[in-house]
Order: structure tokens, then sequence, then C-alpha cells
């Protein structure tokens, strides 16, 4: 895999931050160590940045910052979920699901007197890729299946969904984040998203809509 | 939900003399001979006056260090306090270090203020909101903080400093005094980046701020400022450049 890499002067540059705010990010662990790449150049040692990944994250803290405290701002970026607590109403009204999407939870798992946000999470993910017609419903199913056994192995490290289709049939995969996985040419790989990247958007469809997180 | 389990009873534990324990669930750690630890340490406070020789990691709220000693798993406290000589193997996670007497960090060092007035190597990295010292530091990593104060005596060398506020500066002292064994006082490092940059008696390949100020004694090979750049007449630039 190459990437594609930002020195942080330019990154300076670029965004109008200063030194001062990107450490103290760094800190705050907005801004995750494995972003930091050091590399030898010309002037000794320089770090680098994977150019994908961190314009858009600091673009968002740019644009969140007014709304919410650095802490805050630090649980939205982790891969960690916190305690939440909603109940069926309360997902639909807020847009996070849909009712068949839930419909299908429902048969999957039954249905809880409420969800925490590790189920949240897997409604969310599973009425996005619906709606995206990315997934049929019985992928949906297999969906819930391999996230509601094996999502909490990862406990708040990164973890990536993977979607593979061969022949028409499908396979869906969790796999920690920075691994390397090959497959064989006939197998189409459908889906491959980080999974961080629904647990950033959900933790700010809650917090905006005012779900109680606590820590 | 949480605390399911029952708070463990906690007992105290002193050694004095010498012996092998293992590890466990204490309230008050105190160790006065020599102690071997084979275990995790999990209380509320670590008192070492003699020597301890620890195989786990140590969790606890207050760590004092007057005697000697070696760590070889990872420590979390909130205030470490260490005067006389540590090893420290794994990374050390904690609210406040104080430093007076010698110690050797492996791993990284993670915590909000630290302040060293003895002497200190750490191999990692440093992450803290505060630091402060006096003595004399050896860092192998990249010094991440608020504020970095720097006093210096010695030779002291940072690999890298990324900050907000640096302030580096030699403590006046009688004219003999600045020939010591351990060479003038000096700080060294690579790189040098922050907002607010105060420099004297540095070495460094590069300097990058927003408003620098390289003092007396200072030999730079390269600064990079963004608003202003004030020069001593006593220091050395290789070159500099408004970005």
């Amino acid at each position: 895999m190459s990437e594609d890499l930002i020195s942080k002067k330019e990154l300076l540059d670029l965004t109008g931050i200063s030194y001062g705010q990107l450490y103290r990010w760094k800190r705050k662990n907005l801004i995750p160590e494995e972003w930091f790449i050091r590399k030898s150049s010309f002037t000794g040692q320089e770090t680098y940045f994977p150019r994908q990944q961190i314009l858009p994250r600091i673009d968002k803290i740019l644009n969140m910052k007014d709304g919410l405290s650095l802490d805050e701002l630090a649980d939205v970026f982790s891969p960690a979920l916190g305690e939440v607590q909603l109940d069926r109403a309360q997902l639909v009204e807020r847009n996070i699901v849909s009712d068949g999407s839930l419909l299908l939870y429902q048969e999957v798992h039954g249905e809880p007197p409420f969800y925490n946000l590790d189920q949240t999470l897997q409604l969310y993910v599973l009425d996005k890729l619906l709606r995206g017609g990315e997934i049929t419903r019985e992928e949906g199913r297999m969906l819930l299946e391999v996230m509601g056994s094996h999502y909490s192995r990862f406990a708040g490290k990164p973890c990536e969904l993977v979607l593979i289709r061969k022949m028409g049939v499908p396979v869906f995969l969790l796999i920690a984040g920075g691994t390397d996985y090959f497959a064989d040419s006939e197998a189409k790989m459908v889906i491959k998203k980080p999974l961080e990247h629904f647990t950033e958007e959900l933790k700010l469809l809650i917090g905006d809509t005012g779900g109680r997180i606590h820590e | 939900m949480n605390n399911q389990e029952s708070q463990p009873i906690r007992n105290d534990l002193n050694i004095s003399g010498i012996s092998t324990t293992a590890g466990g669930v204490y309230r008050d750690v105190r160790i006065d001979g020599m102690a071997k630890v084979n275990g995790d340490l999990d209380c509320i406070s670590l008192r070492i006056n003699g020597t301890l020789g620890m195989k786990g990691s140590v969790k606890s709220e207050e760590i004092t260090v007057n005697g000697m000693g070696t760590i070889d798993g990872p420590v979390e406290a909130a205030e470490i306090r260490i005067d006389g000589m540590f090893t420290l193997k794994g990374g050390v996670s904690c609210t406040g270090l104080d430093v007076n007497g010698k110690s050797k960090i492996e791993g990284r060092l993670q915590g909000d203020k630290i302040n060293i007035g003895g002497e200190v190597t750490v191999k990692g990295d440093v992450q803290c909101e505060a630091f402060e010292t006096e003595g004399n530091i050896k860092l192998d990593g990249l010094l991440n903080a608020e504020t970095v104060d720097i006093r210096l005596h010695s030779l002291s060398t940072v690999r890298e400093i990324g900050c907000e506020r640096i302030d580096v500066r030699r403590i006046e002292r009688g004219f003999w005094k600045n020939f010591s064994l351990m060479g003038g006082p000096r700080l060294k490092s690579e790189v040098i980046e922050g907002d607010d940059i105060f420099l004297e008696d540095t070495e460094a390949e590069m300097v990058r701020g927003t408003r620098v100020y390289i003092g007396r004694g200072c030999k730079i090979k390269r600064v990079e400022y963004k608003e202003t750049l004030q020069t001593d007449g006593d220091a050395l630039i290789g070159q500099s450049l408004q970005v």
C-alpha cells in the first residue's frame, strides 16, 4: 500500500494551525500516534502524515472545536464506544436507523429494552449499508451476526469491516486495523471500511441530538 | 453496570529485611530492606526506602522512592517522587512526576506535570502538559508538552521538542563553575518546534516557530520563523528563513 504523505510543514501551511495546536491535539489523542510517520530528509528527521487521513481530521477538529471541548472531541475520534442508552423510539426519531433495519435486528438478536452504543452501532452500520444499496437484507443478517459476536473483541481498537463476494457468496470479515490481507482473484471486495468511521459519525449524531452519553 | 465485584480488602505490606514475595492487592506497601516482588502490585501507596526488584507492573496512587530499585513492568500512578535511584523498564503514566535522584525510563513517559531536578534518561517519547527541569536530562524521543522550561546546569540532550512555549536559559553561577566535568551548560537537540521559542546555550539542527528568540551561546543550523525572529549578537545561526 503506497501512501500519499504530507510533511508537517506543508500541513501547517495548508491548514493554518500552529505547532502548539498540532502538538496539543496529539496529546489529547485527536490525532493518533500512528499518523506521525518519521522519515529522514535533507534536514535530518522529518515528520509526515498520511494525507488522506490527516486533512479531513484537521478539518473536522477545526469545524467542531467551537461546540465541543477537546476532551469531548477526543471521545468522538476514539474508536472506543462509551455508554449510551437509547430506546427504539429515540433511534427512529433521531434518524439514526429506519424501521426496516430495526425489524431485521429484532429478527437476529431479539428486542432489547434499550440499545447501548455497541448495539446502536450495529444498527447504524446496517442501516447505512442497506440504504446505500451495498448489501442485501440477507447480508445484513450476516453483518449483525458477525458484529454481534465479534466486534467486542476489538475493545476500542481500530478495526475494519470487509465484505467479500465470490460467485454471489458473501463473507463478512472484521479485521484489526492496519493488517494486510489478500484474497483470490475471483473474490470481489465489496466493502472495505474502517469501523471508526461509523463510530465517529454515530457519536456526532447522538451528541448533536442530546443523547445521554456517560463517561 | 460497573463494579459488580466487591472491592478487595486491602492489607498493608511491610518488608524489612530480605524477602521475596508475590505481588497482590495492598493498601500501603513499605519496603525498608531488600525485596523482590515477582508479580504485579496494586496498592494505594508504595514507599521504597531499601531496594526493590520488581518483575511485574505497578499500579498505585503514590510512589515514593528513597532507595533504589527496578520495575520491569509498566507503572501507573498519580504522584511519583524519586529521590533515590530507579530504573523503570516499562512505560510510565502518571499525573505528576518529581525526580530529584536519578532515574531511567525505558518506555514512554506520560504525565501532566513533570519536574526534574536530578538526572533522567527516557528512551521513549515524553508527553505532558508542563515540563520543567533544572537537572540533567537525556530524552531519546519526542518531548511533547504545552510548556517546556529548561534551566541548564550541564549537558542535556533532547532529540526533538514540540510544544507551545519553550524557554531554555542558563543559570548564572560562578565563573569557574561553568567548566564542570560534564561540560558547560548546553542543550542539544535536533529539532525544536513551538509557537513561542526562547533559547540560550542551545545547539540544534533546526528551530521552527512563530515567535523566535535565539539568545547567547546558541548554535543553530537553520531557523524558520513565521512572525518574528530576534537574535543575540553572541548567537551563531547558519541560515534563517521567514516562512
